[in-house]
């Protein structure tokens, strides 16, 4: 059932994987939390974690070329059951649209404009979000590379920056911290920023036919898991211990930049970028909402359901966190493990009973 | 990305293709964007340039009733500012900034209190320095960092001094160069490279010092004195704390020992006393780098190598320092004088129980294990921590001039 | 005020999606439409009168830390 008429090409893919990556990236205060000085490590066994993840999502899009996730599920569990799953999926990802929603709007108060109510701030985010998805995600998807370019340039700009501010000796000790605190750091990374490659899976039919949408967003995550390094490594370099301290990290590092006079209060580019990232993100992660809302009540369009999902969003949002430090606890303790639920728990069961049909179907002939 | 082309092809009137022609979506869409222009003007947390009071400096002083704090803070007047600097002769034109104090129990309460004295809203984003006199700092500063490390408008790289009297008589600095004194210090602060001989620390740098629980952390001194009738500031010294507190000073020749140690050295002056006379020298580049090294039984030296390149800047010797025995004679004699300003630093730090160096940073860096055991009685370790020093001077040029101009020097 | 700018938005996505579906003349999606849609105002309404609403994530984390006893500890 083809409800999204556009299509998008592998590149795209690539790089909309990233763009969707780099914004919670930015906001890293959960991983330098964990692991201290050793973050920057956190980057790459996230990776490999994820990779795995990749892996069974490639593996189950391989199977059911051109279809989503949803209807994966239909087709593997049986309607009854596979709807169950996709109410499950469905909370999942209004959840996280609602959780990345109260992020961005909680910046944009907290820093800039205290006095403006978290409402208005959210309203008009998601009042944009609903227009991209309703004009097609496959544009917004196409405006990936542009906004991945202006992102790493970001990145790279204020990294080359802060060069002269860093102290190489901030790194060190090296790997000293307990090995649990290790575990824990990969599996944040791999679940968090990472594991919501899933939200890809509702989009990968629209690769085509015989296109490997798995590589493709294997690829997103290298290139993501790059930068997070590079992001982490600039400010456990610059702001030692207190990278630990600050709820933005890179915020107060970019903050710190002062060359000759001119180049300061480069914060503004930061939040920015980071502004129109999480654009990117939730109007992804809003579009698998609505196109799962419409598979689970069988519309044969999504197109009426995008505002009301936006409503839904959007009043989410506002009673999802009553405090910046509840959110942060949440972050720190339950929420890799409620993601890993959706992302390692159930498409793992779908690939295993996939795999059981089979075996029984071969066993039958 | 709308691809208008495709949904109104030739041929085909208004009403049978909905598009952008229609009249309803183009009041839509004109509506937005006075939505969106509406929002741009950001009303609700509007702040106007004239209703904020730009904070450039801040001084923290002890109230007149015990457990106060007066804090002072130096207002931008934009009206004052002139594009030259102001002729002595006017002295009826206004100064270009404004010294408002508050009194109260915390920093963040008088700060709070301002708004019951001034009607504009402080706006911290522009503070450079951040003075606290002697006697606060003595009671700990560290309550009051920690408002200004929270705030999302002040910044990390905010200069953290501590005035020897009282501070806020060093915002009254009279100075020609300058408008504001707050500029006037924080440059003079940036400038301080030249001479090596200040300990430049930014909020960061103190919070990360104190963060590490083995070092001391440190900062600049400032003082008034009096020149002509006029009242002028001037760096001098180190002050080092501990636990919050400031428990001693360094004096200039001890912060240079500091700065050679811990490799923030860039420029100084020295000036050698040879048998014949006076010379000074100009380094140019200095590089320190200090590393741990664990002895077979267990302890720990420090290992401080300090590399410096320097040219000759005045011989008043008479004599040609320029010759190869002279020049290492001279390599020899400032190497000596570099060690005995870092040996007085070792020996006033080890008196004040202050690992200003960051010796047990290096330590926990390099040897983490070894840390954790001795790092509860580092106090006492520190005191006998030995230290192997290889100073290495390379004197590269001698100026201009060769031999120098003395008299019948040229028959 | 909160509630009648919630209103009046409900009002405007009907007035944008109503035409739509009425002219599709789709019975089901309509009534699936409807359900869906009062839903949402009815969470609007709470919202607006700043009722304490449990936010589904916290009572995740409650689930997930003290009945499944899986979470990290927050060093």
């Amino acid at each position: 059932m083809k409800l999204e008429k556009g299509s998008i090409s592998g590149r795209a893919l690539i790089f909309a994987v990233f763009c969707f990556m780099q914004g919670t990236m930015l906001r890293s205060a959960f991983i330098v939390v964990v692991t201290k000085n050793d973050s920057w490590a956190m980057a790459f066994t996230g990776l490999l974690g994820s990779l795995l993840l990749t892996a069974i999502y490639a593996a189950l899009l391989r199977r059911f070329q051109e279809k989503n996730l949803f209807e994966i599920n239909e087709l593997v569990f049986g309607p009854v059951v596979g709807k169950v799953f996709s109410v499950l999926y469905l909370f999942f990802f209004l959840s996280l649209a609602a959780l990345n929603t109260h992020d961005i709007g909680d910046f944009v108060v907290g820093y800039m404009m205290q006095e403006t109510p978290l409402a208005a701030i959210i309203l008009l985010f998601v009042l944009i979000c609903v227009y991209a998805v309703r004009k097609g995600i496959a544009n917004i998807v196409r405006l990936s590379t542009v906004l991945c370019i202006i992102a790493m340039s970001a990145v790279l700009i204020n990294t080359v920056l802060m060069l002269n501010e860093i102290q190489p000796g901030f790194i060190k000790p090296l790997f000293q911290l307990p090995l649990g605190k290790y575990v824990q750091g990969t599996i944040t990374v791999a679940a968090l920023p990472m594991g919501e490659v899933l939200a890809f899976t509702m989009i990968a039919p629209m690769l085509g036919k015989n296109k490997k949408a798995g590589k493709m967003m294997a690829y997103g995550l290298v290139l993501a898991a790059v930068f997070l390094g590079i992001v982490l490594l600039r400010d456990i370099l610059v702001l030692g211990p207190m990278a630990g301290v600050f709820r933005l990290p890179s915020y107060e590092s970019v903050r710190y930049v002062k060359l000759a006079g001119i180049l300061t209060r480069m914060e503004s580019l930061y939040a920015v970028v980071l502004i129109i990232l999480y654009v990117f993100k939730v109007s992804i992660l809003l579009y698998a909402c609505v196109l799962g809302l419409a598979q689970l009540v069988n519309f044969k369009s999504y197109q009426p359901l995008t505002l009301i999902c936006g409503a839904l969003v959007f009043f989410y949002s506002l009673f999802v966190y009553k405090s910046v430090m509840e959110h942060a606890d949440w972050g720190a303790t339950v929420a890799p493990i409620f993601s890993l639920t959706f992302e390692l728990v159930l498409p793992s069961a779908a690939l295993v009973a996939v795999s059981i049909k089979k075996t029984i179907r071969l066993r039958e002939t | 990305m709308k691809k208008n082309a495709s949904k109104a092809p030739a041929g085909k009137t208004k009403q049978e293709c909905p598009g952008a022609l229609n009249p309803v979506r183009r009041a839509v869409a004109a509506l937005l964007c006075a939505l969106m222009i509406l929002s741009l003007s950001s009303c609700w947390s509007r702040r106007e340039l004239n209703t904020l009071a730009i904070v450039l400096a801040t001084a923290v002083d002890e109230g007149k009733e015990s457990g106060e704090l007066k804090v002072t803070t130096q207002i931008v007047s934009p009206g004052e500012i002139k594009s030259g600097p102001s002729s002595s002769g006017s002295s009826a034109s206004k100064k270009a900034y404004a010294n408002i104090d508050n009194t109260d129990k915390s920093v963040i309460s008088a700060l709070d209190g301002f708004t019951h004295i001034t009607n504009r809203k402080m706006y911290f984003s522009h503070n450079r320095i951040l003075i606290f006199s002697r006697e606060v700092a003595q009671k700990g500063i560290l309550e009051d960092l920690d408002a200004f490390t929270r705030n999302y408008e002040t910044r990390m790289n905010v200069y953290l001094l501590i005035s020897k009297d009282k501070a806020a008589d060093i915002l009254d600095e009279e100075i020609e160069l300058e408008q504001m004194p707050a500029n006037h210090i924080a440059e003079m602060l940036e400038a301080q490279h030249s001479n090596s001989e200040t300990a430049i620390i930014t909020l960061l740098d103190f919070d990360i010092a104190f963060l590490s629980g083995s070092t001391a952390p440190v900062a600049p001194m400032i003082e008034m004195y009096e020149i002509d009738g006029k009242k002028k500031a001037r760096l001098e010294g180190t002050a080092v704390f501990k636990q919050g507190k400031m428990i001693g000073e360094l004096n200039v020749a001890q912060t240079r020992g500091l700065m050679w140690a811990t490799g923030k050295a860039e420029r100084a002056t020295i000036t050698i006393d040879t048998k014949d006379g006076k010379v000074d020298l100009l380094i140019i580049h200095a590089k320190g780098s200090m590393k741990p090294v664990k002895a077979e039984d267990g302890t720990f030296r420090i290992r401080l190598k300090v590399y410096a390149e320097g040219d000759i800047e005045s011989n008043e010797t008479g004599k040609d320092m320029s010759s190869v025995e002279n020049t290492e004679m001279l390599q020899e004699q400032v190497e000596e004088f570099i060690r005995a300003e870092i040996e007085s630093t070792l020996k006033h730090a080890k008196t004040l129980s202050a690992d200003v160096f960051g010796f047990g940073e290096a330590i926990r860096r390099d040897y983490p294990k070894d840390w954790e055991k001795i790092k509860e009685n580092w106090d006492s370790e520190f005191s006998g921590l030995k230290t192997d020093m290889e100073i290495d001077v390379k004197i590269a040029s001698s100026g201009e001039m060769g031999k120098p101009v003395v008299q019948g020097g040229a028959e | 005020m909160k509630l009648l700018m919630y209103l009046a938005g409900f009002a405007a996505i009907a007035a944008a999606d109503f035409p739509k579906i009425i002219k599709q003349k789709q019975r089901r999606e309509l009534t699936i439409y409807m359900v869906i849609f009062l839903l949402v105002l009815a969470l609007a309404v709470f919202v607006s009168l700043d009722a304490d609403i449990p936010s589904p994530v916290k009572m995740i984390q409650s689930f997930y830390r003290d009945f499944l006893h899986l979470s990290f500890k927050t060093s």
